[in-house]
């Protein structure tokens, strides 16, 4: 070991101070509880300054005393800071912090005969004027003395020949081992009895009262640094080299448990508030190790190591000198380095934690408080998110997707997708209605409807020129759009209107204006060659946002007129200033919009490359662009390069152009897996896979995967009916029937009873009562027997006429009543079993709480006190429960 | 921001671990004073509507079952039991207010020879599985027989890891094969990797070890699979003396019709992060499998989010004492990250 060794220890009485005792002993103040700075005990002029700020205080120290071996802290409330020091010699001085030699006991000092190494002094905690004493052995004298350090019977003793102090012999009030020597000492608590590790080879309990036989005496090597477990009186530990032996004083014969640590051990302590856990440090060794030991077995052959185990490291990789824990205060230890350097720290508990289904995280940091942290900001989580949807009907309405639009409005990377729902439902509204023979296929995207996934190019276009709605006077050459059935639809899908005097082109572009979102309207105006119309709006809008006129436009859009202005410059002369002006200004341009306007206008003829790699315009312009401009080949490849892009970044605007269905190379699926995969977002991926209405999509495993996963979310958040209506959505897609849930069944036969829809299940029967209902209300038959077996039905409790009998309440009461199918509803306690017509029973109970059946005491209306008993178990859907009627 | 409300445990010791059920309605707390407690949420308020004391000493981990099967939990012991309790419903209850009787065991299973260190249910779909590991190494899986009758689990399988463990989890993915990733708290670092993935395979009806995660070599005290969400890649947290986020992807999936082989997974590690700058203890996931959740040994309980490019950071610090983290202990474990570049700390 390097340097001298430094022990620490806390006041008896005080919380906040603590001695360090080496060559001197220093009294240290520690600020704040959880004071973990470290001051480096390096000279004390230089960590003046660290000193200062840190949160623990040198508050005084003595060095008068050389060669300091044991120093023990008089426990006493009023007398603070009195400590017994024992030197090399043996002798004893009591000294305090605070005090000029004026205490009576300030100052005393008791001497040994023959000068021999101390090795340990103990105050009795309750007895404070008792300290014990334990030397090493020297002829025939008594190892552990105990003195009264207030009696005065100082004077008789006289002075040893043999003996070289100073001082006065004082005589100890009890000596103990004679010609032994003693290496460890403890008190029990509040009482007279103490533990002592004797001659290497004895282990005994001492009562005061009685000191000539021991009390308790066993035989091992584990002697040293004895301690009496503060939570149990009648546990103990000690060591020797490198085993810890636990021992009970009710079965003092062997250790309850041998602990083995890898290297020697150099300080044993119980931990005083908690329960059964040791502390050891070992030699050399840069970390406290606990050891939980009432996990190890009593009594057993194969005793285990102790269990629960773990390590503290106050320094990191730095060795430790010692350590101390604080008397009182949970799991706080100070722990000293060899040089000096303190650590005040706060041992942490495992905490266990765990996530509520919520945003919420409850942990236990101690074992009297649970913490439980919700958090009621806005996270940005997906959990949180989809609960916020939840709120607002995301994915529960299956007709009006404006609603379900509506839900997401802050969520723009959601929007492509549900407007690609939006006019796929259109586009097929359409189509059935003009009668045409082409059914397009649910829920494609451009790609298949464009067919660019098949080999053969059957997608024939044909070139037509457009000229440019300008204004009167100028020129320009025409541009070339390409036309086909499949590419008006496509359009329509990108939720373009065609520039074809049928549709509403104008409309459109005002409504885009009117959207508040002029750069794009007059982007679309323009690449329909309407430059009039752009140039219209753009100066328009500039004009208008500067009087604030249109209060929904957002303000501030000056800068249009500019736009506007460089835009009625355009020329088509090549190598024109204007041109290469646009192309390097456009730039500087924040809009998509407008940079594409100027990429548009200075491109040649047939390379839009500028316009279709504006990467900032949405999917579905920069798509429609494309269906306009590009011929077949170009446009094939240009689609299929964007859908690729798309799909591996899982962006749900590429939907548009997947679709979800083309279940041949399932592009679609792909593209919402990488989605899922990057955002964990299962709840858009079920609702969309369920809205794009494709019965052939809904049998795909990851799709029914993430349903069911979305389903479950729905189901642990309680979200019951959320996950109903949404399974009602889903169901309305797929037209399935839905079987029924509770069957009554006959007692004899087993075959269902049953007034509703049989379920498929039940074969034969279930065709014929089938048929039965189809004639009408008006015919149905009483059932007051078993359909199948013709056996009666069981009688009601109170009437005595079978089940299925009209009940006859309703005549009693009056000419205006009239008998409800609800009277005649057979119904029964839960728990009995017994039951009749729900009128009858209704009136019984309103008088009576126990069963209307002889003989059975069952209190049926106390079973009925949970709010509504009846449809509470019924959590699954395809749950079928078979009861049976007990026969009376 | 992160709101706290506090609960009174009257626990008289260190409580273990910390259970919701399926709903985070209920929640269940062991402790090394032999009792567990049963709590449920009464208009915002966490109540102790229950509680027991067991006779097999500390219960170190309590887990809830799937609702459909009941309300049963299941606690491991120190005295190398399992225990299976099932709340009873109806009759009992309505007796008066013996709240405490109303949880009853249904079965202590005693195979292990040595300390039970965690239990686990299966995810519903795999039906009613216990499985649990001791530190012999031996992990158990138990089904119940009749879900009506509590009382009879049958060992179904049962495998040597031929390491102390310390850790189990469940794979959540219900389209895959079952898998468990167990974990152990074998000190030595020359007994090389910690955490073992199996999985079962329908075909032998045994349990196989398909993966190794060879990057973690000290003791392990947890190890947790993500709630999968529908993706179709696993991720598991790892707690060591460093925090440990890998991913786990079967590269013979498009290849699943041959059942009969096991999977072989790709494994990529997402991130490692010694923020806690000692042991990192217990971990947990969120619902949507998108936050994690860690508690080290300086006390703290850190959230970990990953961005849209698999960086995973620490977003919150949570603390006893409300207190902010140490800076200055950080700043000394800075220089060992040993992390991605992306790492962040807070």
């Amino acid at each position: 070991m390097s340097g001298i060794k430094v022990d620490v220890q806390w006041s008896p009485v005080e919380d906040d101070i603590f001695i360090t005792n080496g060559t001197t002993i220093n009294l240290y103040q520690t600020k704040e509880r959880n004071g973990t700075l470290e001051i480096p005990c390096v000279p004390v002029s230089e960590s003046k300054t660290s000193q200062e700020k840190s949160r623990i205080t040198l508050v005084a120290t003595n060095s008068e005393l050389q060669y300091m071996k044991c120093v023990a802290w008089y426990p006493h409330k009023e007398q603070k800071n009195i400590f017994a020091i024992a030197q090399a010699n043996g002798r004893i001085s009591i000294i305090g912090f605070g005090y000029n030699h004026t205490d009576d006991l300030v100052g005393k000092e008791f001497n040994v005969r023959y000068n021999r190494t101390c090795n340990y002094l103990a105050w009795n905690p309750a007895e404070r004027n008792l300290l014990a004493q334990g030397l090493e052995r020297s002829r025939n004298e008594p190892c552990v003395l105990i003195w009264d350090v207030n009696s005065n019977n100082t004077e008789v003793g006289e002075r040893s020949r043999h003996s070289f102090t100073e001082g006065p012999i004082t005589k100890p009030a009890v000596e103990l081992g004679a010609g032994e020597s003693s290496s460890s000492f403890c008190w029990f608590r509040d009482s007279k009895i103490f533990a002592v590790g004797m001659a290497n080879k004895h282990l005994r309990v001492y009562d005061l009262r009685d000191t000539n036989k021991a009390h308790l005496d066993v035989q091992h090597r584990c002697v040293a640094g004895v301690c009496i477990d503060p939570n149990d009186v009648y546990r103990l530990a000690s060591y020797m080299e490198n085993q810890v032996a636990i021992w009970d004083t009710r079965s003092f014969d062997r250790p309850i448990n041998i602990i083995t640590e890898s290297k020697n051990v150099v300080k044993l302590s119980w931990c005083p508030t908690k329960i059964g856990v040791l502390s050891v440090l070992t030699k050399d060794s840069p970390h406290v190790k606990l050891h939980d030991i009432r996990h190890s077995l009593y009594g057993s052959d194969e005793i285990e190591q102790a269990s629960v185990e773990r390590n503290i490291q106050p320094f990191n990789k730095s060795l430790l000198s010692s350590f101390c824990w604080h008397p009182r205060h949970d799991n706080r230890l100070i722990a000293v380095m060899p040089n000096g350097t303190l650590r005040d720290m706060t041992v942490y508990e495992r905490i266990p934690m765990e996530w509520s289904t919520s945003f919420e995280i409850t942990m236990p940091f101690t074992k009297d408080l649970i913490t439980n942290f919700e958090e009621t900001g806005q996270a940005n989580d997906i959990s949180m998110l989809m609960r916020k949807r939840l709120s607002l009907n995301y994915g529960l309405q299956a007709q009006d997707i404006a609603a379900n639009v509506m839900a997401i409005k802050d969520e723009p990377h959601l929007q492509g997708l549900w407007r690609w729902i939006c006019n796929i439902r259109a586009l097929i509204a359409s189509q059935a209605a003009s009668s045409s023979k082409y059914r397009l296929p649910l829920a494609s995207g451009i790609i298949s409807l464009l067919h660019l996934d098949r080999e053969d190019d059957i997608l024939n276009s044909e070139p037509v020129a457009v000229s440019w709605k300008a204004s009167e006077g100028a020129k320009y050459s025409n541009r070339t759009h390409y036309r086909s059935n499949e590419r008006i639809m496509a359009l329509q899908l990108c939720g373009w209107v065609t520039d074809h005097p049928k549709d509403n082109f104008d409309g459109f572009i005002d409504s885009l204006v009117k959207g508040g979102n002029p750069e794009r309207a007059s982007a679309i105006a323009l690449f329909h060659l309407h430059i009039k119309k752009a140039l219209e709006i753009l100066s328009n809008c500039a004009m208008s946002s500067e009087q604030g006129e249109f209060f929904w436009q957002p303000a501030g859009k000056p800068n249009l007129q500019a736009v506007a202005m460089a835009l009625s410059g355009f020329t088509e002369e090549k190598n024109a200033l204007w041109r290469r002006t646009c192309g390097t200004l456009r730039y500087q341009l924040v809009n998509p919009y407008l940079r594409a306007i100027f990429a548009f206008l200075a491109c040649d003829e047939d390379n839009y490359d500028d316009v279709l790699n504006e990467e900032d315009m949405s999917v579905e312009d920069r798509t429609a662009f494309a269906l306009n401009y590009l011929p077949d080949s170009k446009l094939k490849s240009y689609l299929c390069k964007l859908s690729d892009e798309l799909t591996k970044a899982g962006d749900l605007d590429g939907v548009l152009l997947t679709g979800e269905t083309s279940l041949l190379n399932s592009k679609g699926i792909e593209l919402l897996g990488n989605y899922v995969d990057l955002t964990s977002d299962v709840q858009t991926a079920a609702i969309a896979a369920v809205f794009s209405m494709s019965t052939m999509l809904l049998k795909d495993t990851r799709i029914i995967e993430w349903i069911e996963v979305y389903r479950d979310l729905l189901d642990r958040w309680r979200y019951w009916h959320q996950r109903a209506r949404f399974d009602i959505v889903r169901q309305s897609f797929i037209q399935e029937r839905v079987p029924p849930q509770v069957h009554i069944s006959c007692n004899f036969c087993g075959k269902p009873v049953t007034t509703g829809v049989p379920s498929s299940m039940m074969g034969r029967i279930s065709v014929k009562i089938h048929n039965v209902f189809a004639r009408g209300p008006q015919n149905r038959p009483k059932i007051t027997c078993c359909p199948s077996c013709r056996k009666a039905l069981p009688r009601c409790a109170i009437c005595l006429t079978h089940m299925g009998t009209p009940s006859g309440t309703g005549l009693e009461s009056g000419s205006g009543a009239k008998l409800t199918p609800f009277q005649e509803w057979f119904t029964w306690c839960q728990t009995c079993r017994h039951g009749g017509h729900a009128a009858h029973l209704i009136q019984w109970f309103s008088e009576h709480s126990e069963c209307p059946v002889t003989g059975c005491t069952c209190k049926c209306v106390v079973q009925d006190s949970v709010s509504h008993p009846m449809f509470q178990g019924l959590g699954k859907k395809d749950e079928t429960v078979s009861s049976k009627l007990g026969q009376q | 921001m992160f709101v706290a409300q506090t609960i009174a445990s009257e626990h008289k010791d260190l409580i273990h671990d910390v259970s919701f059920d399926c709903h985070g309605r209920r929640m269940a707390t062991c402790s090394s004073d032999h009792t567990v407690k049963v709590w449920d949420l009464e208009n915002g308020k966490w109540k102790c509507t229950a509680s027991w004391k067991t006779p097999g000493g500390s219960v170190s981990r309590v887990t809830w079952s799937h609702p459909e099967f009941g309300q049963i939990l299941a606690t491991c012991s120190f005295d190398r039991t399992v225990a299976v309790w099932e709340e009873l419903g109806g009759d009992l209850s309505t007796k008066g207010d013996s709240s405490a009787n109303a949880w009853l065991k249904r079965i202590s299973l005693a195979d292990s020879r040595t300390t039970v260190t965690d239990v686990c249910f299966a995810p519903k779909h795999l039906g009613l599985q216990l499985a649990t590991c001791s530190s012999d190494g031996i992990v158990r899986i138990y089904e119940a027989v009749d879900v009506m009758k509590l009382g009879n689990w049958q060992l179904q399988c049962e495998f040597n890891c031929n390491l102390s463990l310390s850790c189990l989890s469940w794979g959540t993915s219900r389209t895959s094969a079952p898998l468990i990733a167990v974990g152990s708290d074998d000190a030595n670092i020359a007994a090389g990797a910690k955490v073992l993935i199996y999985e079962y395979s329908e075909t032998t009806r045994k349990w196989h070890k398909v993966s190794t995660i060879y990057s973690v070599k000290e003791a392990v005290h947890d190890v947790k699979f993500a709630p999968s969400v529908g993706r179709p890649f696993h991720q598991l947290a790892i707690a060591s003396d460093e925090l440990t986020i890998i991913s786990l992807k079967n590269v013979r999936e498009e290849s699943r019709q041959i059942s009969s082989e096991h999977s072989i997974f790709e494994i990529r590690q997402s991130g490692r992060f010694n923020d806690h700058g000692s042991k990192v203890w217990r971990l947990s996931w969120n619902i949507t499998g998108t936050i994690l959740s860690s508690s080290g040994d300086d006390g703290s309980v850190r959230l970990w989010k990953a961005n849209y490019l698999d960086i995973w950071k620490c977003i919150s610090v949570l603390k006893a004492d409300g207190g902010a983290p140490e800076e200055e202990r950080a700043s000394i474990h800075a220089p060992s990250m040993s992390s991605t570049p992306g790492s962040f700390r807070y």
